[in-house]
């Protein structure tokens, strides 16, 4: 996985990109908007982490370049500006996930796996969490190593979990990606998918039910 | 200093009531003086009738008083009247020899007090030439009468004055009062809209007030306005001081964490590690910092404000901060009214202020042992509104304490690593949205923290 780091401070440029070369990614750092986007027209990335305030070409405007050419690089934001204007102008401009200043290196390399991870979320990567081992290409969950028979609908669910792990899901969202038009999924549906899955999982798997919000897969708790 | 009232009531009551009293006075010293001489001319002119009554029978003297009398004002016939009639230097005629007469000699009738038999009276004495019979004689006649009468009438004539008087300045004091009253409505109307106001909101007073006060409106608006662009100026300076702080911290943050898991050598990794949560500390207080100053009432537009979702808001808040929530051990529940309340506000501050609670919460609901427990963050229908209260079933927080909590940098518990702003942070962002912030400890146990919005 490539990821290119867009950073004029140098000791942050090296920080982030040595925390994401110990996650796995191999790092490429620029120091400006310009020499990133001529770095992005010539190598494949996975995931551009991008600071706002740069020089010759800001963050923002190298954002809109990007999505008005169909680039649809996961961009993960990083700045010193603050929420209440700025968060909102990244995600408009078309940022998938935004980071304030300071924050951990680790929040940076769990952000960043979480970002390559729902990109290629149809690609057909193992997802692993803890105990729990997904492989997506032949729909089958293992537990330990060891396969558990589950129904597609469970199987769906649990993909879902374990594409956000460490993140809130609520039942909406696993209904809206279960649904298709013949065949809509309720809510109550979801519930009776997730209790069916603790049930053959028999063991807990790290998996939180958070009433009135919905589930969460603590990757920290899975086993 | 006297207020008000109080002044116009002095410089309205005191002279008028002088002036009452003079004109009193000087009515006393008119009546009396034009009673009197009433009373007088009468006195002289029943003086005067006794000459008619005399004659002469073989050249004595001779009175008939039959017929004589004297028709006064006031005396209803209980006024006493005495008389006496001699001869100048000559024999008592009739009536009252003891009843003193004038001590010089009378060319004209001369009026005069006396006392006569216990009465206090008012005499007149005159003289005429009497001529019966070719025989000349010098009479003089004096005629007394008690002054009684003429005192009676004065006093009620003063007495039907001064009721009316008293009627008259009761009435104008009324009145006065009704006028202060209604002439100091308007600074009352002041006076309550700023008691009203809460201690952020120095938006200028506005509203017609009359021309005599707008001059003091006016400078009180211009104070205001001078105190807003000073917290202006504060918490801009804070804003840019906590900006600039930020790449730095997050400088040494990110390196001591990149050294930390290269580095093998246990003391430096100890120090190291000291060093990272400092600066996790530091960061995370530049980071409240820089919302303690952007979320001052005074800093905020008004028109960033849009209709928003409580419930949705409360969603986001529990989403961001459900993982670390669960990570401490602890669960975090939302109950929420399905018919979600929409109302006028900023999304990111109102999501600030629920990721404060929890925090809050989550941080310090165990006291001094790290909280086990289940948060509960619950979007209720109350009277006249909606609340948004975020519970916990921890150890609470010792009454006297309660009140300090929402104080900038007081810290209930100092072990336990926080800004000291959270609370703070959370309370301006309610009274932004002219909620308000109330904590208290539940029966049931642990805290809540309540925010009311009004409907």
């Amino acid at each position: 996985m490539k990821v290119l780091v867009v950073e004029d401070n140098d000791n942050l440029a090296r920080s982030i990109s040595a925390a994401l070369e110990d996650t796995g990614f191999k790092a490429d750092v620029s120091r400006d908007g310009l020499s990133a986007e001529h770095c992005l027209e010539i190598g494949a990335y996975d995931l551009m982490v991008l600071d706002l305030g740069l020089p010759e070409l800001d963050g923002i405007s190298l954002l809109r370049r990007l999505r008005q050419r169909q680039d649809n690089i996961p961009v993960l934001i990083i700045s010193a500006r603050d929420a209440l204007d700025q968060r909102i102008l990244g995600l408009e401009e078309g940022a998938d996930d935004y980071l304030c200043k300071p924050f951990s290196l680790d929040e940076v390399a769990a952000r960043a796996k979480a970002l390559v991870r729902r990109a290629k979320q149809f690609g057909g990567e193992t997802l692993r969490c803890g105990r729990l081992e997904f492989h997506p290409d032949a729909m089958e969950l293992r537990l330990d190593g060891k396969p558990v028979a589950l129904h597609r609908r469970e199987l769906e669910v649990m993909e879902y979990l374990l594409i956000n792990q460490g993140r809130l899901v609520n039942k909406g969202q696993i209904a809206d990606r279960l649904s298709t038009t013949d065949d809509p999924v309720s809510h109550s549906a979801v519930e009776t998918y997730v209790s069916r899955l603790r049930k053959k999982l028999g063991v807990d798997v790290g998996l939180k039910t958070v009433r009135g919000l919905g589930y969460l897969l603590d990757p920290q708790d899975a086993g | 200093m006297r207020s008000i009232r109080a002044r116009l009531l002095i410089w309205i009551g005191l002279p008028f009531t002088g002036l009452a009293l003079v004109t009193l006075l000087a009515s006393h010293y008119l009546l009396s003086r034009q009673i009197n001489e009433t009373f007088d001319d009468m006195l002289l002119n029943a003086a005067e009738r006794v000459e008619r009554r005399i004659h002469s029978v073989d050249g004595e003297l001779r009175i008939n008083m039959h017929y004589f009398s004297i028709s006064t004002l006031g005396s209803r016939g209980d006024g006493k009247i005495f008389y006496r009639i001699q001869e100048v230097d000559g024999d008592m005629l009739a009536g009252f020899a003891g009843l003193q007469g004038p001590t010089t000699e009378l060319d004209q009738p001369l009026f005069y007090d006396v006392d006569y038999a216990g009465n206090a009276l008012r005499a007149v004495a005159l003289t005429f030439p009497l001529t019966r019979a070719n025989q000349y004689r010098e009479i003089e006649v004096i005629v007394a009468e008690s002054t009684e009468p003429r005192r009676t009438l004065i006093a009620e004539f003063m007495l039907t004055l001064s009721s009316l008087m008293a009627v008259g300045g009761l009435l104008a004091i009324t009145i006065a009062l009704v006028a202060i009253h209604k002439g100091l409505a308007p600074l009352n109307a002041i006076r309550r809209a700023l008691y009203r106001r809460s201690p952020n909101d120095l938006e200028p007073l506005t509203g017609e007030v009359p021309r005599e006060v707008a001059p003091l409106i006016q400078s009180i608006n211009q104070l205001m306005e001078r105190m807003r662009l000073s917290i202006q100026n504060t918490q801009q300076l804070n804003a840019d001081v906590s900006h600039q702080l930020r790449t730095p911290v997050s400088e040494i943050r990110a390196l001591s964490e990149l050294t930390l898991a290269r580095s093998h050598e246990p003391e430096a990794r100890a120090n190291l590690d000291e060093i990272r949560r400092i600066a996790e500390h530091a960061g995370h207080t530049v980071e409240q910092l820089l919302r303690y100053a952007k979320t001052r009432h005074e800093l905020v537009d008004s028109a960033t404000l849009a209709s928003v979702d409580l419930v949705a808001i409360c969603c986001d808040a529990c989403s961001q901060a459900a993982m670390s929530v669960y990570q401490r051990g602890q669960e975090l529940a939302l109950e929420a009214d399905e018919a979600a309340p929409s109302l006028l506000g900023d999304p990111i501050m109102l999501r600030w202020m629920v990721q404060n609670l929890i925090d809050n919460a989550s941080l310090h609901a165990g006291g001094e042992q790290p909280y086990r427990g289940s948060i509960q963050v619950a979007v209720e229908r109350q009277e006249g509104g909606y609340r948004l209260a975020v519970r916990d079933a921890g150890v609470g927080v010792d009454e006297a304490r309660l009140a300090r909590l929402t104080e900038r940098f007081y810290r209930a518990d100092t072990r336990i690593q926080g800004s000291g702003l959270g609370l703070a942070i959370a309370e301006q962002i309610a009274q932004t949205h002219g909620a308000e912030l109330t904590l208290r400890n539940r029966q049931e146990g642990g805290l809540e923290a309540s925010v009311s919005f009004p409907a």
